[in-house]
């Protein structure tokens, strides 16, 4: 009698504490309802050209009630570290994907993937490397564009003459290929205009600088250097400011990104072909908030590029 | 023969037997609910107190960084320095308590190449990426040689730069100094050897307000040694 008496007051002291743990303990694990998520993963974070992206998508996801769940690699070319974040943002219930994907062919078989869970997705940055369907769309800008604009200006600039270099071309960036090809097309009508050379780029600042150093150097006479993408451009500002006297070299870029906008105050920079950052990320969020209503996902969207010279870019 | 008034009592102490064993329990089940409230309340409390850990220092010299937790980034210890050897953007090494709110962070850094390294305070929610963190940043940016300061939620919100006097150099130590008392944040950084340091003071509406401590470079590998937290008043 005596050791049940016992066995009782132990499990009521027992019972006891439990539940005054979990007196403490419940509310604190009570969490605040929180709106949807969609998912924005583009190349890197922490430049401008993302950054602007952020704060357009971020106005779009606002006025639909959505939050914005961003983060990317910290370098531009860690598809891997990328391929992670997505699916664990998928996996963290996210209702759609907005992409930049670090190398297109890299996330094909992830892509198909969402697709097959019907998660919808908008690919920005660059070209998608899978037809758009259901579930897939993108707000990209025109590649093509981006090379007419830079030919034109090097006409401007060249008087129809004259030596010049591509830099910045990067396999695992089909849009560094598609700039230059459409570049090229653009001069070959102009015979005098030579392009002496075709440099491959990276990711890397110091390494895409260096690959411009070699290609002023090598070309004394060169009068204007086109960089394909935003890292390339960037490399040519650090290899035109070592040069040593100072080379007359007009430097063409692209993107504005990374400090680019201020080298191109300071003249540093002749002129940038950019688009309006901020315009596709609010488009790919409307396009993402569509997909995530569930939805058919809009067609897929190019962003025209713009040529901001030098001296455009004082007046702003 | 048995009287009513017998079986009564006989009926009422009977009872009495079996209620009074249940009152006991629910007497011990409600203290022993009560104390078990108090101490859990209590273990919370001592947990999440701000002043827990602080004074915090870490000089690096045991070569055991297992209190660090890295987000990105390759980091090891080597003769009481901290080192960062990857240019990746934005990694993180972070510790202390999440429940730290008002506090002086003090540390040398020194920069590895072009980009950009410090501190960072009020920590939480931290994860790899560039700016995944909620936090306040402050540090030395080669790219436009100032001292910068700004918030992470997620992203990067930039609230001040101030140039530096001199341009910074790479593997030079700088003392950077961040105290946090509210939203009011004072940053200060000075080449080591000279007096004259570079200062920004601002208070920064919705600021992060608790939260650890941690290490960043973004673009630039770095260094670090002599970390100190001490405590500031509430």
């Amino acid at each position: 009698m005596k050791t049940v008496r016992v066995l009782r007051g132990l499990i009521a002291a027992i019972a006891g504490g439990v539940i005054g743990c979990l007196m403490i303990l419940l509310p604190e694990l009570r969490r605040a309802p929180s709106p949807p998520v969609i998912a924005f993963i583009p190349r890197t974070t922490g430049i401008n050209l993302a950054e602007d992206m952020r704060r357009g998508a971020q106005a779009a996801a606002q006025m639909a009630g959505y939050r914005i769940y961003w983060n990317a690699p910290t370098t531009e070319d860690d598809v891997d570290r990328q391929i992670r974040i997505t699916e664990s943002a998928v996996r963290g219930g996210a209702r759609a994907v907005i992409l930049g994907p670090s190398n297109p062919r890299g996330v094909t078989t992830m892509l198909d993937q969402l697709q097959k869970h019907k998660v919808p997705v908008v690919i920005v940055q660059t070209e998608p490397p899978i037809p758009p369907g259901s579930y897939l769309t993108s707000v990209t800008p025109d590649q093509w564009q981006f090379g007419k604009l830079a030919a034109q200006r090097v006409m401007q600039i060249t008087g129809g003459s004259g030596q010049v270099a591509i830099v910045g071309l990067d396999r695992a960036t089909p849009e560094t290929l598609t700039r230059a090809r459409s570049f090229i097309d653009s001069l070959a009508s102009h015979p005098d205009i030579e392009i002496v050379t075709q440099a491959q780029g990276s990711v890397q600042t110091l390494e895409a600088e260096q690959s411009a150093r070699v290609v002023i150097h090598a070309f004394p006479a060169l009068r204007v250097i086109f960089a394909v993408s935003a890292d390339a451009t960037q490399g040519a500002v650090l290899a035109l400011d070592s040069v040593e006297p100072k080379a007359k070299i007009a430097l063409v870029g692209c993107d504005r990104d990374l400090f680019l906008a201020d080298d191109l105050r300071s003249g540093k920079i002749d002129s940038l072909v950019g688009i309006d950052a901020y315009s596709t990320g609010f488009e790919a969020m409307r396009a993402a908030v569509t997909g995530a209503g569930g939805r058919p996902l809009p067609m897929p969207e190019h962003v025209r590029p713009i040529l901001i010279t030098r001296e455009k870019a004082a007046i702003d | 023969m048995v009287s009513p008034e017998t079986t009564a009592a006989v009926s009422s102490r009977r009872t009495q037997r079996r209620v009074r064993p249940l009152l006991l329990d629910l007497v011990i089940l409600a203290a022993s609910a009560a104390i078990a409230a108090g101490v859990t309340a209590g273990v919370l409390h001592w947990q999440r107190s701000p002043s827990r850990g602080l004074p915090y220092r870490d000089e690096f010299s045991s070569g055991n960084n297992s209190e660090w937790a890295a987000y990105d980034g390759n980091w090891n210890v080597r003769s009481g320095i901290m080192i960062n050897e990857s240019n990746e953007r934005g990694a993180k090494l972070v510790t202390g308590s999440p429940y730290w709110t008002n506090y002086a962070l003090d540390a040398d850094i020194s920069l590895n190449s072009i980009g950009d390294a410090g501190v960072i305070t009020r920590v939480s929610d931290a994860e790899p990426g560039v700016d995944s963190y909620s936090g306040i940043y402050g540090g030395l940016r080669v790219r436009d040689e100032a001292l910068v300061l700004g918030v992470a939620d997620h992203a990067w919100n930039e609230t001040v730069s101030k140039p530096m006097p001199e341009p910074i150099s790479s593997n030079v130590w700088y003392h950077i100094r961040m105290a946090v008392q509210g939203c009011r944040v004072d940053l200060s950084a000075h080449r080591d050897g000279q007096r004259e340091a570079t200062q920004i003071a601002v208070t920064i509406p919705g600021c992060p307000v608790k939260g650890m401590i941690g290490l960043r470079s973004y673009d630039s590998g770095g260094q670090w040694k002599n970390i100190r937290v001490t405590k500031l008043p509430q």
